[in-house]
């Protein structure tokens, strides 16, 4: 059975656009990357699939069941995290999330501590003295702390300094590790990099592929930046090669392809200094998709 | 019910302190103030006699029967009934809108819950609270009637029952306010806003004699006047409160289950 499902999921707000017959599955186990600009439709997906907004059209199922008519069935075994998280005033972390367990109907309160102190959590402060960071945490261990299935994440790292984010992706891959399924929003594709088996890449409310991690990494591409002492550099020398600009002696180019290749046509040119940096994602998206 | 017993325990502070307000100052107004009213009768006459008509009128006050418990007890009706209603409304307010005011609606939301079941329980909460104010109100109301009447007979029962029946109608104005708002800044200005404007409304109702205008005063539904006229309340308006109550829960229920909530 399929974690999620879903089939020409349109949601249009009055007028405006929100998805676009958005189709894609996440096999259960599955880290499933979903990648896009801001507005490109990733948060109204999600919030379609939690039934916090409701379908124009189409079809979205988890674990096989409708994700409207079943919403309340799905939620026992979801987990969500959303970009921003709010609680209520004048309550401890730990009161939240004795709250927030006391949904399923089961004794959260050892699992509670040790996600806490995964991230070294006070359970005792008050949510609205926390930093973002911290409030962030909570939302980790909310989502976490009933063992879900499914752990959908939308933009969840801001917040999050590196060294936390290292510790969430390590929590979230042994969830994994344990069976759940996760799909995992965000803007930034070095995470979804990190992290995920496959990719959906959105955009404008339409997904433009689904890819395997490995492919995608196959096809990367790398915005290359160099500068020359003298002479005259042709990127067109190279196969793969996209977006040229050339500003006096600096050019600069996207490149797909073998970078072995790169280097020594490189190699041929008095260059006085390089940088090969990951595109974004509006370049990745000039690049395959224009 | 675990909804109903989060929001019983948040907003049980603020019933206990309106419950003892609304109490003392009915317990001060029949036990400490009616006395010496009854005793100072004929300076009171002459007092009260000196204001315009319009004004006494606007402020529930009838000179032929304030002297009377019964007449006197209706009259400071008026008052605990408009801190009924703002507490009333506040509350409902403040269980309803707490998701929007704290941005919390998709903690709320995507918990095993379906949005019936969160209704139910937070409505339950608020005629819980509403319940937990008339216990000691009535109490003390019914104490009263048997320390100056000797016994409480039908009509006084009415009449004592009139705030809990007014406040089931203005916990259907907070619900409808927090649902159809877009932003609810304070459950507390929303509880005074709606309860002062009701109070307007029957200083508009007592000024004007019109019989219709009692349609557009929600203090006057369950009024004890009526029931010292005719023995029951006004038949035609509490049908328009009955109409008004399911009607806006209704139209709050299908918003609060069918609305799409933004990120």
């Amino acid at each position: 059975m399929n974690a999620v499902e879903t089939a020409n999921l349109k949601k249009y707000y009055g007028k405006s656009r929100g998805i676009e017959n958005v189709t894609f599955t996440i096999r259960e186990g599955e880290i499933f990357g979903f990648v896009g600009p801001n507005g490109a439709g990733k948060s109204t997906t999600i919030r379609t699939l939690l039934s916090l907004i409701h379908k124009t059209s189409g079809e979205a199922r988890i674990f096989g069941l409708d994700c409207e008519r079943d919403s309340r069935k799905i939620l026992r075994d979801v987990g969500y995290l959303p970009s921003e998280v709010f609680y209520y005033d004048n309550m401890q972390a730990i009161d939240l999330l004795a709250y927030s367990a006391s949904f399923y109907g089961r004794d959260c309160s050892a699992r509670i501590r040790e996600l806490a102190g995964t991230l070294k959590l006070d359970l005792n402060q008050r949510i609205e003295d926390m930093s973002l960071g911290n409030k962030k945490k909570v939302g980790i261990v909310q989502g976490l702390l009933h063992n879900p299935r499914l752990i959908i994440l939308d933009e969840p790292t801001s917040g999050l300094d590196p060294l936390m984010q290292r510790t969430f992706f390590d929590l979230i891959r042994d969830e994994n590790r344990k069976g759940a399924s996760v799909l995992f929003s965000s803007h930034i594709l070095s995470e979804v990099q990190r992290l995920c088996h496959r990719v959906a890449i959105i955009k404008e409310g339409f997904i433009v592929t689904i890819q395997d991690m490995a492919e995608l990494r196959d096809n990367a591409c790398k915005r290359v930046t160099l500068t020359l002492a003298h002479g005259i550099f042709d990127p067109a020398r190279l196969t793969g090669v996209a977006d040229i600009v050339r500003n006096g002696d600096e050019y600069s180019f996207l490149y797909r392809g073998d970078c072995g290749a790169l280097l020594h046509v490189l190699a041929d040119h008095d260059v006085t200094n390089v940088d090969i940096a990951e595109p974004t994602l509006e370049e990745i998206f000039l690049h395959y998709y224009v | 019910m675990t909804i109903f017993r989060f929001e019983t325990r948040r907003q049980l502070r603020n019933t206990v302190t309106w419950t003892a307000v609304i109490v003392v100052v009915l317990w001060l107004m029949l036990y400490g103030f009616y006395p010496l009213v009854v005793n100072s009768r004929t300076a009171m006459e002459e007092m009260l006699a000196s204001f315009p008509p319009g004004v006494l009128a606007a402020f529930g006050i009838n000179l032929d029967d304030v002297f009377a418990f019964a007449g006197f007890s209706r009259m400071v009706y008026l008052y605990d009934a408009l801190l009924g209603a703002i507490m009333a409304t506040g509350t409902a307010a403040a269980i309803f809108a707490r998701e929007k005011q704290n941005k919390s609606s998709d903690f709320l939301l995507t918990k095993p819950l379906s949005r019936s079941e969160i209704f139910v329980q937070k409505l339950a909460a608020c005629l819980t609270l509403i319940g937990v104010l008339n216990i000691p109100y009535v109490a003390v109301y019914t104490a009263s009637y048997l320390h100056y009447t000797g016994s409480v007979t039908r009509p006084d029962l009415l009449t004592i029952l009139c705030l809990f029946l007014m406040q089931l109608v203005f916990v259907s104005f907070g619900i409808a306010a927090a649902v159809f708002m877009r932003r609810v800044r304070s459950s507390s200005a929303t509880g005074v806003s709606i309860g002062m404007f009701a109070f307007l409304l029957s200083m508009v109702y007592s000024l004007s004699e019109k019989d219709v205008f009692r349609f557009i005063s929600p203090l006057s539904y369950f009024n004890p006047d009526a029931v010292f006229k005719t023995g029951r309340y006004d038949m035609p308006s509490v049908a328009t409160a009955i109409v008004l109550m399911l009607g806006l829960t209704a139209a709050a229920y299908v918003r609060f289950t069918t609305a799409d909530v933004p990120a």
